[in-house]
């Protein structure tokens, strides 16, 4: 089902999974490598939080947070509550960033 | 090959301690980070304090580098390794989950690869058909490729099972068309392009991470972009229709009298594709011009006895 483009190179085809879809815990676990026990550590200390707990399925947002979650014990040796911290700073700096960007006036002089 | 000077990618002596060693690691990792860092080249520069890490923190590892060394390798000429050269210190079980996940250099790979890559092969032995192993990669795009749809080069590092059984990282090449609208953070799967399978079993798929570079101009949230868009006082009060920018082209947008400062103003169905399509917000700011002539200045003066307008008052009336 491949294309062929103009210098004749394969061009693969891909498919768009959708932001809002779902994943179950096993899925979670299979994508970031750990245990399930590992996940309910970082749903105790709010790095990912559910929007209805008892259904226990996860969305492309918690999936993204514990992988940076995971890379940052990782690499930086950080603990839960440290995770939990740096992550909400991540996302108040996000939003500051793009408050700044859209104040900022386009080749303006700072003086 | 390059040699590479691990002591020098993490700015400590050759004599340094293990103590020094784990500091500077630390030090140049909260840098360098990639999740936190804000350095331009932060990905690579922690893709090398990292390598360097691994291999200057484990002190059978360290040895043997060290050992390289002084062979009198430097990082100006070209490297290979010594005849019949084979690390002993590969790495444990335990931490090949870890650097599985992980891309090092070559020159890393043919120092301290063999021996990791025969363990990988033997703890990762499957039953016989198994389905291949799914691949993650990242890929940045522009706004603008992600707006109009690209196709783009991904070099993708493919576990391959060699004839002594032994799994080496070989670079494939892939060409990828990227539909239009994708958006950041969002993942696509190549079906196929993963790792082989093991007898009959599928390959594995590939998934790719798409992150937006952060564009000059229009800013993204979502589906959605905002601009900011500089106004005269005099178009802000009474109102005017300007050229703004949009991902597609130019557009005009009016501007309703008396316009406030940071009010913003929506183009529907001007942001990112999709069903539905996202909106473009602008997001007013008003410049004042400097008053330089005699005649700008006697202007200013008029205004100040025309209007009784005080910006600093809590409530009431701004405008």
């Amino acid at each position: 089902m491949s294309n062929i483009d103009k210098n004749g190179d394969t061009v693969l085809p891909v498919e768009l999974l959708d932001l809002e879809r779902e994943y179950s815990l096993h899925q979670l676990c299979e994508i970031c490598h750990i245990t399930e026990t590992e996940v309910f550590r970082f749903m105790e200390y709010n790095v990912i939080e559910l929007d209805n707990s008892n259904e226990m399925m996860f969305r492309q947002i918690h999936l993204d947070k514990l992988l940076t979650g995971i890379r940052l014990q990782r690499d930086l040796e950080l603990n839960h509550a440290g995770i939990a911290l740096a992550l909400d700073l991540l996302d108040t700096i996000d939003q500051l960033k793009r408050e700044i960007a859209l104040l900022r006036i386009p080749n303006a002089d700072i003086q | 090959m390059e040699f590479v000077d691990y002591y020098h990618v993490m700015g400590v002596s050759a004599s340094a301690s293990a103590d020094e060693i784990k500091r500077a690691y630390r030090k140049l990792a909260r840098k360098y980070h990639p999740d936190v860092s804000q350095e331009a080249d932060s990905e690579a520069r922690f893709k090398e304090v990292n390598e360097a890490y691994q291999v200057l923190k484990d002190a059978d590892r360290r040895a043997e580098y060290d050992q390289l060394m002084r062979h009198g390798y430097s990082s100006e000429q070209d490297f290979q390794p010594p005849p019949g050269w084979q690390s002993k210190a590969g790495f444990s079980a335990e931490e090949q989950n870890f650097t599985n996940q992980q891309e090092f250099s070559d020159f890393f790979e043919h120092i301290f690869g063999h021996r990791a890559q025969q363990q990988s092969a033997h703890f990762s032995e499957r039953p016989f058909d198994a389905r291949g192993q799914d691949l993650h990669s990242d890929l940045s795009l522009s706004l603008k490729d992600a707006f109009e749809g690209a196709t783009v080069t991904l070099g993708i590092p493919k576990p391959v099972i060699q004839a002594d059984g032994s799994i080496r990282k070989v670079q494939k090449t892939l060409q990828v068309k990227i539909p239009t609208g994708v958006l950041n953070n969002q993942k696509i799967r190549l079906r196929g392009q993963g790792g082989a399978a093991q007898g009959a079993g599928d390959a594995g798929d590939l998934y790719i991470h798409v992150h937006i570079q952060d564009d000059d101009y229009f800013h993204l949230d979502g589906r959605d972009v905002s601009v900011n868009l500089p106004v005269t006082p005099w178009e802000a009060a009474l109102g005017a229709t300007i050229e703004v920018r949009t991902l597609n082209g130019p557009v005009s947008l009016t501007i309703p009298e008396n316009a406030r400062a940071g009010q913003r103003l929506r183009l529907k169905g001007r942001g990112m594709p999709g069903v539905p399509p996202g909106d473009q917000y602008v997001v007013l700011t008003i410049v004042v011009p400097e008053a330089i002539t005699e005649e700008q200045k006697a202007h200013y003066r008029s205004m100040s006895s025309l209007w009784s307008f005080n910006p600093r008052k809590v409530s009431g009336d701004m405008l």
